[in-house]
């Protein structure tokens, strides 16, 4: 069902953005900004059902917490820093967009690191 | 709670500038134009952070960001 209003308003922000495009354009890169905001509330909905059930069943099953919840919020991130660049891009700075980007692998590496570590210490352990 | 009606809500905004922009023209008071626009740009701003506060708030409590 979320999928045709996704559509419904991708459409319509674009059929706006044309026409404001030559009258006021500042106004329609923001509607642009605005549509895709729209689209990503709903996606936001639909995200937090998938990320409830996994979490419900990582518990269950007894599962590693810490790494679920590090998983969970990488996905998070890159949901945040998709989102940020696309509005960079949508004004036209390409490179801001890509520092975003940049700063979001960082800060991901960032987040992983404990991983990485229990990983090392894992393999020191098995040799 | 959000819908298509929020876009057409900015793009009428965007219309609204445009058109109060032009009578001004006729009406030789070009200084205020920056006015008008400066107006219609925040309010849209205003409407948008709003969006984006909603946003990034579920994205908190949901996956413990920041």
């Amino acid at each position: 069902m979320e999928i045709i209003k996704i559509c419904i308003i991708g459409v319509v922000t674009a059929f706006c953005v044309l026409v404001l495009k030559d009258v006021r354009s500042d106004v329609a890169t923001l509607l642009s900004i605005v549509g895709g905001l729209l689209i990503m509330l709903i996606v936001v909905d639909m995200l937090t059902g998938i990320v409830t059930i996994f979490t419900a069943i990582a518990n269950e099953a007894g599962l590693g917490g810490e790494f679920l919840s590090i998983i969970i919020k990488i996905v998070g991130l890159g949901f945040v820093i998709d989102f940020c660049a696309g509005i960079c891009e949508d004004t036209g700075n390409k490179n801001l967009s890509e520092k975003v980007i940049l700063g979001g692998k960082i800060a991901i590496m960032f987040v992983s690191l404990p991983i990485v570590s229990s990983l090392f210490h894992l393999i020191v352990d098995l040799l | 709670m959000f819908g298509i009606d929020i876009i057409f809500r900015i793009a009428g905004i965007g219309i609204i500038i445009a058109i109060v922009n032009q009578i001004l023209k006729k009406v030789d008071r070009e200084e205020i134009t920056t006015l008008t626009t400066l107006a219609g740009v925040i309010i849209v701003l205003l409407m948008v952070l709003d969006m984006i506060s909603q946003l990034f708030s579920t994205l908190r409590n949901m996956f413990g960001l920041f």
